[in-house]
């Protein structure tokens, strides 16, 4: 009796304990605090608003506080930020949307574990030596001394093992073919899987910053999916715009057209000295037989871009053949050759009139 | 100079990786190669000299070598130029291959020769390290040059030089990864040579206890050097990083627990592969996700093509075990012995169950943001919340299983031996529980969990105070003698009591820590004091000094409580010469029930901005995870001789 | 076939998927993250200069395209993209574009002085508190935002940009004016 008494006190006890547990003061805390550590702090790696000291952290953090004065609540809280940060910044991953298969799947597993656990059972007769029988027989003679089984329990047992060893050698549950085929999957899956891998890693990562959003979804980044037309509009409708018009009257240039070309390089040059409009009007001028013209925008462009090849090269040809001045071109020559960008078929060319202008 | 001696090496060390795969191979004689000995010395030779040139190279500031212009600055002092060695992407992977050389060299001195076991995990060992020379002679090669030498260079990250504890726990932590290679090998070993039953697991044990052990202590310390140098007041973030480490150890604390079941009674052998494959699987997947740039995390290290080559080695790993274990299934897959769910086996598989689950939750939870990403290119976080709710529950039940298992009876467990077993250790669990909730807190986590850790730890005394008082009544000795002698015989089974009482402890520490902690934000000018949970903070003065690769600019603190002075704190705010980058040096004041932990977020000549913490019973963590290193530790103490001067006494009685 | 050879082919065509899910991600930058903002209207803010008495409405900026530039002293990549942004302001000037720098989590005299070191050019603003930041979903510095002449937001380039995209950017922000018209 003394041993039901000790049992019912326990329980006594326990629930006493249980009472006031629940009872007790497990309150969250504060509220704002509670909300940062769902927030993920945009300066940190994996770190929450409420764990990180970042400076930006703390602003977020006085925000919330800011907030939660204001009478807002948790919920919306949490959306002003996903509505600036994205679903990024959701910490705790909730059981719904984007996130609702990761609370799901751990759930499935446990259920599948048990299951499979659960469905264990003594099957049929393993192929079990003797030597482990002998095993079980001293292990078996132990727990009864211990106290763990009674004795007939453990003859009980024994018996069923002795028995498991007479009967025949149970067939592999598998079959060969069908654990062949799972092998030849499993390496083609493999395969597969690495080619994947191999194919994308040569993917280069982007440099110099990441544009994302609307502008980037229009296609590529130069214009060259737009046609001269819509340029035009464009140029038309932004007359003061020097970029737009320069890479319009470029396209122009680099067609042939030069009639068209020539007004846009004219328009920019009334506003600006641009060395590439400066120096393509030279060369245009200088295809019109006017090469002494030429020399002068070619220069006016080297005079605001020393460096520029183009116009040194346009130069040079001007000199060379348009004012048959060699030592004028030599020079500029030597300067185009010594860039490293240059064209092979006009570094051989510079190289030919270099030979030509010092020859004379 | 020291870059071509070191890349010689490496090439050494790949070479000899790729002659012990060949020469491991079973010959017609059944013996290996005669030259694989001279193999093996080219891995341990290779892999030294290479970790050796490269310490050197630091250490003789040889900046012509990219690695050392990018990790090293002649003001670095010596201990932290030594750790500088594993502290980036090629001079980690150097360790990697330097740690998994010398467990090679074990499984070499250990195997005898003749046996095809040994030589196959010889050979898959050899396998492995030929990948990771691989990586370290191409994509990862640490000794190539720089493309200007310069004449000094940016010291390593600010965060990893702050403390003492970077140059300990990559090695600790390796020791650990790496190790889990072993039983792996032996098991594709078994696999590939068809021998069924558990002799790879008795080969193997010691390896996995001690490669354990030291996952366990690296995890540890990686845990407290976030808490000493992070100055956030934590010390686990659920960081991708601290998981690739965390998988492998909760897969194989999984695989120690169901290798128990096979060696004892023959189950599970199937389950004990795929569990050793998925541990090692799941040490080159943390490698990858952090070594790889896919995931953005405190100490990642940057994109090369050292990524791509992890996830296809991965690949090939997981997918060939696999392929290989269904081939084989045949041979290992015993018929299920179990008699009874309610048995040790049963605690065994649930608590598998369990620990398999943890591992899925975690990795669910570090990949979740990638798959997302990948299939929809929206972009989610899974952070501290989600962990934490699959941990606690888990770990709840974990804790209970621990406190039933180890005296549950094999086979079948009665319900009458059973609660003879359980009964005192409730009612002090009770107890305990009681106590807390009407002297402590009655917050529901702090009292379960001291009521289960209580349970854990009182369930172990007394099975031992019961085995004891059985075998000093049919002997002279006494029962504490008694006791040693039965944890010194059974040493697997005390060692793993040891560590169930340090993860009882880590349990305790790590409610309290997490339901007690609290923190404030203070502003202070100098000679100001504010109150904070009890005590009081003074600014007394500022302080600075410039030391050879850093600037510390500080405060000291007094701390008192209740009027009566207890220390000085200095914290600082340490800014690296190379690096322009600012790392908080927090201080802290450990007590016996809790730390005073304090940061600075700013100091200037308006005074100091600072975050303190008060964490109770943190030292508990520490000692819990070091007790659960003993306890890994406790079999391997127990010599050849003690075993056998115990075993001849056996024989006598 | 029996259960245990399905399970395992099973989870070896899971950690396919995984691997190829994995291998997507080399091509991308785990800190892009993309902005919710884009395509709606851009924070209504009022900033105090820097430097002297006065503000900028971003609000009141109709009809103009803006650039919103977060940067501070303290960050390299800042030192970097400032030519570039200056030499685009001014020479998109006259085409209605208008820059606007706001310094992030800085002290005025550190800003005034990298303005002192690296040039003047376009207004520069202050964000007390970081809610400037925390409207435009700042995550690191440098971050710039392209406002169309619509007033939303239409585009963000996180970390230092370079004349390419600022340029592109901004001329399929004209032409898409141009061809809505």
């Amino acid at each position: 009796m003394p041993r039901r008494l000790g049992a019912l006190a326990t329980a006594l006890a326990a629930v006493v304990l249980a009472v006031m547990v629940f009872t007790g003061d497990s309150s969250a805390g504060d509220r704002g605090e509670a909300l940062g550590a769902r927030l993920r702090c945009p300066v940190c790696q994996s770190e929450s608003v409420a764990d990180s000291t970042s400076q930006t952290a703390r602003d977020i953090q006085s925000l919330i506080d800011e907030q939660i004065a204001a009478g807002s609540s948790d919920g919306e809280i949490i959306d002003f930020f996903v509505a600036r940060y994205g679903e990024w910044i959701v910490l705790d991953a909730p059981a719904k949307g984007r996130t609702l298969v990761l609370w799901i799947l751990p759930v499935v597993a446990a259920g599948g574990g048990i299951a499979v656990i659960a469905s264990r059972r003594r099957r049929g007769a393993s192929a079990v030596a003797s030597e482990v029988i002998e095993e079980d027989r001293r292990d078996l003679a132990r727990q009864v001394e211990m106290g763990e089984l009674d004795d007939a329990a453990a003859s009980k047992l024994l018996s069923t093992y002795e028995a498991e060893t007479k009967a025949p050698p149970p067939q592999p549950t598998s079959s060969r073919g069908s654990r062949v085929a799972a092998g030849v999957t499993v390496m083609a899956v493999a395969i597969g899987a690495v080619g994947f891998a191999v194919v994308r890693s040569s993917e280069a990562r982007p440099v110099g910053g990441l544009l994302t959003g609307g502008i980037v979804d229009d296609g590529p980044r130069d214009l060259s999916n737009v046609t001269n037309e819509e340029l035009e509009a464009v140029v038309a409708a932004n007359p003061e715009v020097i970029p737009m018009r320069l890479a319009l009257a470029r396209r122009y240039f680099n067609e042939g057209d030069f009639s068209a070309a020539l007004p846009h390089y004219l328009a920019v040059l009334e506003k600006e000295a641009d060395p590439e409009a400066l120096a393509n009007v030279g060369w245009m001028v200088y295809l019109n037989d006017s090469p002494d013209t030429a020399a002068a925008y070619l220069e006016r462009s080297l005079d605001a871009a020393p460096d520029y090849t183009q116009a040194q090269w346009f130069l040079a040809n001007v000199r060379l053949f348009g004012l048959d001045d060699p030592e004028g071109a030599a020079p500029l020559l030597r300067q185009v050759l010594a860039t490293n960008d240059v064209p092979d078929e006009v570094r051989q060319e510079a190289e030919s009139m270099l030979a030509e202008a010092t020859a004379s | 100079m020291t870059a071509a001696i070191g890349y010689s090496a490496v090439i050494v060390a790949l070479a000899s990786s790729i002659a012990i795969v060949v020469g491991s191979m079973r010959r017609r004689s059944g013996l290996p190669a005669p030259w694989l000995r001279w193999a093996m010395i080219g891995l341990v030779t290779g892999s030294l000299t290479a970790m050796v040139a490269l310490q050197f190279a630091l250490i003789s500031h040889d900046f012509s070598i990219a690695y050392v212009a990018d990790n090293h600055a002649r003001s670095t002092p010596l201990l932290f130029t030594i750790a500088s060695a594993w502290a980036a992407l090629e001079g980690s992977l150097v360790l990697w291959g330097l740690v998994l050389a010398g467990y090679t060299w074990w499984v070499w001195t250990k195997a005898d020769r003749g046996n095809p076991m040994s030589l196959g995990a010889l050979a898959v060992m050899g396998a492995v390290a030929s990948f990771f020379f691989g990586l370290l002679a191409t994509a990862s090669n640490p000794f190539a040059a720089s493309a200007i030498t310069p004449l000094d260079g940016v010291g390593p990250n600010p965060l990893l030089e702050n403390n003492i504890l970077m140059a300990v726990h990559p090695p600790l932590l390796y020791m650990g990864l790496v190790g889990l290679t072993v039983p792996f090998a032996f098991a594709i070993a078994a696999l590939v040579d068809g021998t069924s039953g558990s002799a790879w697991l008795e080969r193997t044990r010691n390896t996995t206890l001690v490669a354990w052990g030291f996952l366990t202590a690296g995890i540890t310390l990686g845990a407290l050097w976030s808490y000493a140098v992070l100055g956030w007041g934590g010390y686990w973030a659920w960081d991708p990083v601290e998981n690739a480490s965390f998988l492998p150890w909760l897969t194989a604390t999984a695989f120690i627990h169901s290798s128990i079941v096979q060696r004892r009674r023959g189950m599970l052998a199937a389950w004990n592969m795929t569990l050793v494959i998925t541990t090692f699987a799941l040490t080159i997947f943390g490698t990858f996700l952090t070594r790889s740039g896919v995931i953005a995390s405190v100490h990642s290290f940057t994109q090369s093509a050292v990524g791509p080559a992890l996830l296809v080695f991965f690949t090939v790993v997981t997918l060939g075990s696999f392929a290989l274990l269904v081939t084989r299934l045949h041979v290992v897959a015993g018929a299920p012995r179990l008699e009874s769910l309610a048995s040790r086996e049963g605690v065994f598989l649930a608590n598998n169950l369990l620990l398999t689950l943890f591992a899925f939750a975690v990795l669910m939870g570090t990949t979740y943001p990638l798959l997302v990403e990948a299939f929809s290119s929206d972009q989610v976080s899974v952070g501290r919340p989600f962990f934490d709710r699959a941990a606690v529950p888990l770990s709840l039940v974990l804790l209970v299983a621990m406190g039933l298992g180890p005296v549950t009876p094999y086979r079948v467990a009665t319900a009458t031996v059973t609660w003879e077993r359980l009964r005192s250790p409730v009612r002090i669990a009770v107890a305990a529980g009681l106590a807390t909730a009407l002297l402590a807190t009655r917050h529901w986590g702090a009292v379960l969990v001291v009521v289960l850790a209580t349970f854990v730890v009182s369930s172990m005394v007394r099975h031992l105070w019961w085995l004891a008082r059985r075998a000093a009544a049919g002997s002279e000795r006494s029962v504490p003698a008694a006791a040693w002698r039965l944890m010194r015989r059974d040493s697997g089974y005390w060692g793993g009591q040891i560590a169930h009482f340090g993860v009882a402890l880590v349990a305790v520490a790590l409610t309290m820590s997490t339901v007690f902690a609290e923190k404030a934000e203070v502003s202070l000018e100098l000679g100001e004091t504010a109150s904070f949970g009890g005590y009081e903070l003074t600014y007394e003065a500022p302080f600075s000094r410039n030391e050879a690769n850093r600037t510390v600019v500080g405060a000291e603190l007094s701390l008192s409580r209740h009027g009566e002075r207890l220390v000085t704190l200095r914290p600082s705010i340490n800014t690296y010469t190379g690096r322009r980058q600012s790392v908080p040096s927090p201080a802290l004041r450990v007590g016996l029930t809790e730390d005073f932990y304090v940061s600075l977020t700013r100091i200037d000549g308006g005074g100091i901005s600072a975050d303190l913490f008060r964490n109770p019973l943190m030292w508990m963590l520490w000692v819990g995870g070091f007790v659960i290193v003993g306890g890994a530790a406790w079999p391997l103490t127990v010599g050849r001789k003690e075993r056998e001067a115990d075993a001849e006494e056996l024989v006598r009685a | 076939m029996s259960r245990q050879v399905l399970v395992v082919t099973i989870a070896s065509v899971l950690v396919g998927v995984v691997v190829m899910a994995m291998a997507t991600r080399f091509g991308s930058d785990p800190n892009a993250v993309v902005s919710p903002l884009v395509g709606t209207p851009a924070p209504a803010l009022d900033l105090p200069y820097l430097e002297g008495n006065g503000s900028v409405d971003l609000a009141a900026a109709d009809g103009e395209i803006l650039v919103v530039n977060f940067w501070a002293s303290w960050c390299f990549p800042c030192r970097a993209e400032h030519p570039v942004l200056l030499d685009a302001a001014d020479r998109w000037e006259d085409a209605g574009v208008r820059f606007v720098g706001i310094v992030y989590q800085d002290e005025t005299d550190t800003a005034s002085a990298f303005l002192d070191e690296f040039g003047r050019g376009y207004e520069a603003v202050t964000d007390g508190g970081g809610r400037a930041a925390i409207s435009f979903g700042v995550f690191g510095i440098p971050e710039t935002f392209l406002i169309g002449r619509d007033g939303n937001i239409a585009g963000v380039v996180r970390g230092e940009i370079d004349a390419e995209i600022l340029e592109s950017a901004l001329q399929q922000l004209l032409l898409a004016d141009a061809t809505a018209d």
